[in-house]
């Protein structure tokens, strides 16, 4: 039987899967599915999330550009604000925030692509949306499922949540956890999801430095601290509850807190999961997103935990994901054990 | 709601946790020091969001913590009532 497959020109086949009739669709999606080549997958996973608009800015954009639009919530709690200070086709704006959200957003976009060819929150080319401005001297940053929102601090506490590349990093990572393990937010697996922010949100100022596991600072939010603060940074992946005077992070399980407040202690406990993948990463050396990051990544997109996973079921899904990319015994799969046997996890 | 009990005053702890940061700041008031209608939506947390076991919350959002005697009520910041906004600006950092 001959095959037509390699026939038809990939532009066709995009054409069909975006207007034609549901036959020639799921022909066109079963054609374009035998090409392994990222453009395909784009447009794939782009279909599969049920959106023409998306579908047709999958095609067109290109892989591995960003679509990002910056908002102004002019000091309003307005997580729909519709005045625009930055889109890909504009200028630079003359608003600093807008332009360092707008930067941020593309350099944690790039981190993704180059590093995981992940395409955007959904990798499926959502378009990332900030707004600047959220709030009146609000001291916060934060993803609501849909846009990232950003204060301007209240000047005492904090100076302004877009100019620490991290703190943008670790916010869109809370799209990407929500799109792949949906860890809840509560206790444990909250402390799973907020830790996964800060891998990743310290791995994006690495890599926006070009720097090694050893050279980096391990810091969160470094940059961002008002004269109140006294401190260098909210949290460190390094030395946890060492950032600023009062910081009380863990950083093994004998510290562990159990507390009612910040959603069971999210932002405290993270500091057991952050500290062990600062240690397989040092311990493994170069450039993080190579060895734990790969792992900590597969984790998440192959879903090798639940939504109410706890610390020793991610324990035990990473080093399992470190023999299997890397082989049993491997210094990946050592160093990634022994890392949550330091923390007290194992 | 009475504003005082056995002639003791009845204080008011109100504490912030989460965020991005995950800071812990508090504050705390004399009950009868509340205007009428801080009063009344300290009384709508205490209906709506009773209890000190926390519920899974949206990543960095804010989460409100009043306690007044024994009731405790736990509030996100989607449902933080406007008319409590005054009592925020009192707000420091606390350890966690
Ligand atoms: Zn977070």
């Amino acid at each position: 039987m001959r095959s037509y497959h390699f026939i038809v020109p990939p532009q066709l086949l995009e054409q069909r899967a975006l207007r034609g009739s549901a036959e020639e669709r799921e022909i066109a999606l079963a054609t374009l599915s035998i090409d392994h080549s990222i453009r395909a997958g784009r447009i794939q996973n782009a279909l599969l999330a049920g959106s023409a608009q998306r579908l047709q800015l999958a095609v067109t954009r290109g892989a591995g550009r960003p679509d990002r639009t910056v908002f102004n919530a002019r000091h309003r709690l307005d997580t729909h604000a519709t005045s625009v200070l930055r889109t890909e086709e504009g200028q630079p704006s003359a608003d600093e925030a807008a332009n360092e959200a707008f930067d941020g957003l593309g350099a944690t976009y790039g981190f993704y692509w180059d590093v995981f060819r992940r395409d955007s929150i959904d990798n499926a080319a959502l378009p990332l949306l900030g707004e600047v401005h959220f709030g009146e001297r609000y001291d916060n940053a934060f993803w609501d499922g849909q846009r990232m929102m950003f204060g301007d601090g209240d000047g005492q506490l904090f100076t302004g949540f877009t100019k620490a590349i991290d703190v943008i990093g670790h916010e869109l990572t809370h799209g990407v956890t929500e799109a792949t393990l949906g860890l809840r937010y509560l206790g444990q697996p909250g402390a799973l999801n907020e830790s996964i922010s800060d891998v990743f949100g310290s791995m994006v100022k690495q890599y926006q430095l070009g720097q090694t596991a050893e050279q980096a600072d391990w810091l969160i939010g470094a940059g961002i601290l008002g004269p109140v603060m006294q401190g260098q940074a909210l949290r460190s992946m390094k030395a946890p509850g060492t950032a600023y005077e009062g910081d009380n992070q863990p950083g093994s399980m004998s510290g562990y807190v159990s507390t009612a407040s910040d959603n069971g202690g999210v932002h405290l406990n993270s500091g057991i999961p952050n500290h062990a993948f600062y240690l397989a990463a040092v311990a493994l050396g170069g450039h993080a997103w190579d060895s734990a990051g790969r792992i900590w990544y597969e984790v998440m997109v192959r879903g090798a935990v639940g939504p109410q996973a706890g610390f020793v079921q991610f324990a035990q899904a990473t080093t399992t994901m470190a023999a299997s990319l890397f082989g049993l015994g491997s210094a990946e799969a050592r160093s990634v054990q022994e890392a949550w046997r330091e923390t007290q996890v194992l | 709601m009475s504003p005082s009990r056995g002639g003791e005053q009845l204080e008011l702890e109100l504490e912030r946790s989460g965020g991005f940061a995950g800071l812990f700041l508090r504050a705390s008031f004399q009950y009868s020091e509340l205007s009428e209608s801080e009063r009344g939506a300290v009384e709508l947390c205490f209906e709506h969001w009773p209890g000190s076991d926390p519920g899974a919350g949206q990543p960095d959002r804010f989460c409100y913590r009043l306690d007044l005697a024994e009731r405790t009520a736990l509030v996100p910041e989607a449902h933080w009532p406007q008319a409590l906004n005054a009592l925020l600006t009192a707000l420091r950092p606390a350890p966690g």
